[in-house]
């Protein structure tokens, strides 16, 4: 986590600088108010919602990456804990009325700071919007980050299984594909190479695989080396014809090992055709014994 | 002859063989290694350094560390799949000369202190099939059971596939319930011949596999280490729980109690429960597994029936052995043998 901060130390130092700044500043001028003059429900709704701010602020910087729309969310958020954190200075503190910035902090930061965080999050949404197009392919209709499997950064089976659900409840009269496919002799590269190089090779198998299908494909890892495309609209003639480009594509990749060397590797892909009375369960199964004949034959082939 | 055996806080693993590849797995998904070691007493520097030695104990905290750090379900898998023969002395030139099967399995029986530590592997045959059943050795697994049957599972597929340069046709039942998340990981790593709630962990292969010759193999070789391998150690080593359980079954038609094993394990009965607790475990829980197991191989290797098992293991009557069966395993014994044969292996 620390280390995730550190891109944005300054803007930090800012925020928290103008805080202790102000803290200071209250005491040297100001008064303490006696115990009884203090309005506790007043500090708990007031000093709570800037404790909470301040979380927010270090959560968004935690996991965002630094940039245009991460500065405005956070300078947004400053500065509402800003006015918060003065709010809450004055519940122990009596400021002369003459000292006008404390004022001034209190009522102008607040709006300074609302303003600062729509027109950040007006700029996210943009921005979002940019990324779901990048994630097309690896999901569609819905969102479950708990699904994402962490190597290849593809959906899990989880994801398949619900995305699958979904699509039958959604569009019941559509027709839909699956294609289940495997590496073949993937244990015997993981033999020979290690489990950091198979790692890899998922990994960039999954990239190669993604880069060859259509906007509205969905890629999902199975479980090990077996990877799910599930084919919405599409004929059992052009699922298979998609299968056999993944199959080429794979062949004329070239894996290059940590040592340099070039290592060629090929799958083998089973098509399945649904209908409509199919469950989840029923389909994937169908899809594995479609593998099956599938690597056999070391080809891709299409279930009757 | 008074048995012999290694305890569960002996250290004897070497922590660089097979924890180290563990952990290694564990460090490529971003798991810091103080996580993974926690709660073993280890740190990263003893692991890398090549000397130190880990107790079974030890070696259990860390697998099941690794277990709540890798959601997805396949680490087991990845880690059985490069397993053996692997580096681990004599054991694993033995598996890697093997000339078939039969011999890849004497060497694995005869090295499981070293190869296999947590979950050993008994070989039996019937007609027609050969058994490799799995069974906790040094102490009771717990939750870490059926992670350990995953990997030694996949360990055992994935070296007859290296040796052999074939994909044997394995099936495997499994003691516990399907998982409810991760079957897929059971499917694609060891196929789709899988039972589970079978009551014990057991891998199946027709016995003409057993002969078949290996081409990585080589007898010569293999003779050679073989025979250093029982001059130095010509008795193999067992775990505490495993000695306990082959002497209950050795005598499983004497009504045994434990003061029984503490007398033929030379010591007080205080000592054996003292002991039996160390391992996580007790008498009667050793004595219920024997038990099972030995039913589970008469109902269903020898294919008695129902009377003839009550009569092996002393039941008065065929109500009490039913009793009992379905405590041990939750089946009915011809629950039991009906779900065996669904899965067409007595075929």
């Amino acid at each position: 986590m620390l280390s995730k901060l550190r891109p944005h130390r300054n803007k930090l130092i800012l925020i928290y600088g103008i805080a202790f700044m102000s803290l200071i500043a209250c005491i040297w001028v100001g008064d303490r108010k006696s115990w009884g003059e203090i309005d506790w429900l007043d500090v708990l709704g007031e000093g709570g919602s800037a404790v909470a701010i301040a979380i927010w602020m270090i959560l968004i910087l935690g996991s965002r990456p630094a940039g245009r729309v991460t500065n405005l969310l956070t300078l947004g958020l400053g500065f509402m804990f800003i006015a918060m954190w003065q709010d809450n200075i004055d519940e122990f503190i009596r400021i002369p009325a003459e000292q006008w910035w404390d004022h001034w902090l209190e009522s102008a930061a607040m709006p300074f700071g609302i303003g600062l965080l729509t027109y950040g999050l007006f700029h996210w949404h943009d921005e979002q919007l940019a990324v779901n197009q990048q994630l097309q392919k690896r999901e569609n209709l819905f969102r479950e980050h708990r699904y994402v499997d962490t190597l290849t950064q593809l959906g899990r089976v989880d994801y398949l299984k619900e995305h699958i659900q979904r699509l039958r409840s959604e569009y019941p009269d559509a027709e839909m594909s699956l294609i289940m496919l495997e590496i073949e002799q993937f244990s015997v590269f993981s033999r020979q190479y290690g489990h950091r190089e198979s790692d890899r090779l998922l990994h960039e198998i999954a990239e190669i695989l993604l880069l060859n299908l259509r906007r509205q494909d969905v890629i999902c890892r199975y479980a090990g080396d077996r990877f799910s495309v599930v084919l919405m609209d599409t004929s059992p003639k052009r699922s298979l014809q998609i299968a056999e480009e993944l199959r080429l594509a794979i062949q004329h990749f070239s894996f290059k090992t940590k040592d340099g060397d070039s290592c060629h590797q090929s799958i083998c892909a089973g098509v399945v055709c649904t209908n409509k009375d199919q469950t989840t369960s029923d389909i994937l199964a169908s899809a594995n014994q479609a593998l099956n004949s599938a690597r056999e034959q070391h080809c891709c082939y299409l279930a009757a | 002859m008074k048995p012999t055996w290694y305890e569960c806080d002996q250290r004897y693993l070497p922590a660089h063989h097979q924890p180290a590849l563990l952990l290694d797995l564990l460090l490529v998904r971003d798991a810091g290694s103080h996580k993974v070691l926690k709660g073993t007493g280890l740190f990263y520097e003893d692991i890398i350094e090549g000397n130190r030695h880990i107790s079974a104990l030890q070696f259990q905290q860390l697998i099941s560390n690794s277990q709540k750090l890798a959601p997805e379900g396949d680490l087991s898998f990845r880690w059985g799949d490069n397993l053996w023969p692997g580096h681990y002395g004599l054991g694993s030139q033995l598996l890697s000369n093997a000339p078939d099967l039969k011999r890849g399995l004497q060497a694995l029986v005869h090295f499981r202190h070293t190869l296999s530590p947590l979950l050993v592997p008994r070989v039996f045959e019937d007609e027609h099939y050969c058994y490799i059943q799995w069974l906790d050795t040094c102490c009771d697994l717990a939750s870490s059971r059926p992670f350990m049957v995953e990997t030694s599972m996949m360990a055992l597929t994935s070296l007859s596939r290296w040796q052999s340069q074939a994909s044997l046709p394995w099936r495997y039942g499994f003691s516990y319930q399907a998982p409810t998340k991760g079957i897929e990981q059971y499917q694609v790593h060891l196929g789709e011949q899988l039972m589970f709630g079978l009551g014990v962990d057991v891998m199946v292969i027709e016995k003409c596999w057993l002969e078949r010759a290996w081409p990585k193999g080589s007898v010569t070789a293999f003779r050679a280490s073989w025979h250093e391998a029982t001059q130095l150690n010509p008795e193999s080593n067992s775990g505490f729980c495993e000695a306990v359980y082959d002497w209950l079954v050795k005598h499983i038609q004497q009504p045994v109690t434990l003061p029984d094993v503490a007398l033929a394990f030379d010591m007080s009965s205080a000592t054996l429960k003292r002991k039996l607790k160390k391992h996580r475990t007790s008498f009667q829980q050793i004595q219920d597994q024997a038990r099972l197991h030995v039913c589970l191989y008469l109902l269903h290797v020898k294919g008695m029936n129902n009377e003839q098992v009550a009569q092996q293991l002393l039941f008065n009557d065929l109500t009490n052995f039913r009793r009992a069966f379905k405590r041990w395993s939750g089946l009915t014994p011809s629950a039991s043998r009906q779900q065996f044969q669904l899965h067409s292996l007595a075929l």
